[in-house]
């Protein structure tokens, strides 16, 4: 008892517990080391990915605007042959959409997916895309995406897309005229 | 020296944890500036592949299509279509161009071949009722019909533009030095661009805009422009000049345009009737 007083007189906890006050700051610096690490870390991921998605659609951009002048079987051929390989290639999920505006060049309230093209015995041909649907909503998923109505293709509609526009001159104003007016692409990129 | 022991080991502890609010600070120091210098560049990039694009259809595109480039409809602006009114006016006049199916480079070149763009090839001759009017190439309003449509985009995103054709005798406002060095003023420059949102350089006129000695103002170089976000192309857009005999040939203009700024009476001048290197520039900036 008398050696308990003088020891506390002369304030020793022990051998161990003279540092317990140490662990407090230690153990809140860890804590807030490694969270602000994690949080770093998926901050640093998404902006890495933020970087791939623009930077894929600035490519597949430049081959789209390459010509300034689009006939449709051209757009098709350049679809299979450039934009789906290398946007698959990157890992991303993509659509380019050809349209023709003509007169007026309308921005708002169309279905960013639907291009008033329309082969011989398809709709929406000026769509060039590799995005794909789970198999209960495929076909109502498509029959939205190639329709003109902007509602019914909005649930459809990623989130997280990074979108552009160019315009191009197009057939106008019928889709074999000789005469060339406006029409915009709309390159939509986003993560699979 | 036993009762300072804690202390020093809440010395270590806060020592530790200051090491760690450092380390903090480096960490998210370096999250603020990862990626933003890509980010502009690929911003620009983007910019820069837009007016690019914008330039081709100039080229591509036929002028009867945009007949209709004037009607304000619900697909031009987003909630406020009176702004688009005030900027473009009610009346532009693309109606005119029903009946031109040429490309809108081939009418704005007719029209510049008298050396001014002012939907007119040639001048007018004679006066009162033996007044004989120029022929009609609409050219300057082919080219703002143009890009109403084309720049609706970046409209509709925040930026303004200006189109303009630069002069053979162009030099720009930063080199505007020793003789040359009086054409400029910011009041003239303000004068001369009283609605610098303007898509084309039809507010240029009168002697303030234009000065054939010295090199014209412009209004990509107008000071009220937010220089340091500013995008400017320019593109080569050479012209043949008519023959000195023929009637559209315009001497007060386009001989001014053979002489090199600041030329003195002993340089011999460029002849009249080779081809004229006009330039198209269209700069963008983001609105105020």
């Amino acid at each position: 008892m008398r050696s308990w007083f003088k020891m506390r007189r002369k304030a020793f906890i022990g051998p161990l517990g003279d540092d317990i006050p140490s662990i407090f700051p230690i153990v809140l610096g860890v804590v807030l080391f490694m969270a602000t690490i994690t949080y770093a870390n998926g901050a640093y991921n998404a902006r890495n990915e933020e970087l791939t998605l623009r930077k894929t659609a600035l490519a597949l951009s430049y081959a789209v605007t390459e010509k300034g002048v689009f006939s449709i079987d051209e757009f098709t051929a350049l679809c299979e042959k450039s934009l789906v390989p290398y946007a698959t290639h990157s890992g991303t999920k993509f659509a380019v959409v050809l349209k023709r505006h003509c007169g007026k060049v309308n921005l708002f309230n169309s279905n960013p997916f639907y291009s008033n093209f329309h082969g011989e015995g398809a709709d929406n041909v000026g769509l060039c895309t590799n995005m794909d649907f789970s198999e209960d909503v495929r076909e109502r998923a498509w029959a939205a995406v190639n329709s003109s109505d902007f509602e019914a293709a909005q649930p459809y509609f990623p989130s997280d897309a990074v979108v552009l526009n160019y315009p191009i001159a197009v057939a106008c104003p019928e889709e074999n005229s000789a005469t060339n007016g406006v029409g915009m692409v709309n390159v939509i990129v986003w993560k699979r | 020296m036993e009762k300072v022991r804690g202390q020093a080991a809440i010395f270590d502890g806060i020592m530790f944890l200051m090491l760690v609010s450092f380390s903090m600070a480096m960490v998210f120091t370096f999250l603020n500036t990862y990626g933003v210098s890509q980010d502009n560049v690929i911003r620009s990039a983007h910019s820069l592949n837009y007016v690019q694009s914008v330039m081709k259809s100039i080229y591509f595109i036929d002028a009867n299509t945009l007949a209709e480039a004037s009607v304000v409809e619900a697909g031009d602006c987003f909630a406020d279509c009176q702004n688009e009114i005030n900027v473009y006016g009610v009346g532009m006049g693309c109606e005119e161009l029903a009946d031109w199916r040429v490309t809108v480079g081939d009418i704005v070149k007719k029209d510049l071949v008298d050396g001014r763009l002012d939907d007119k090839f040639g001048k007018d001759v004679g006066e009162g009722d033996e007044l004989v009017p120029a022929a009609v190439a609409p050219g300057k309003t082919a080219l703002r019909c143009l890009f109403r449509e084309v720049m609706k985009p970046f409209r509709q995103a925040g930026y303004n533009y200006f189109v303009e054709v630069l002069t053979p005798t162009y030099i720009s406002l930063q080199n505007f030095q020793g003789e040359a060095a009086a054409a400029y003023n910011v009041p003239a420059a303000q004068n001369a661009y009283p609605r610098s949102w303007i898509t084309d350089s039809s507010k240029i006129e009168g002697e303030l805009g234009y000065n054939p000695i010295n090199g014209d103002l412009h209004g990509c170089d107008d000071p009220r422009i937010n220089a340091s976000a500013l995008l400017a192309i320019s593109t080569p857009f050479r012209i043949q000049p008519p023959a000195k005999y023929d009637d559209v040939y315009d001497a007060d203009v386009l001989e001014s345009y053979a002489y090199p700024v600041g030329a003195h009476s002993g340089v011999h001048p460029i002849a009249a009737v080779s081809p004229l290197d006009y330039q198209l520039r269209v700069c963008i900036w983001p609105a105020q």
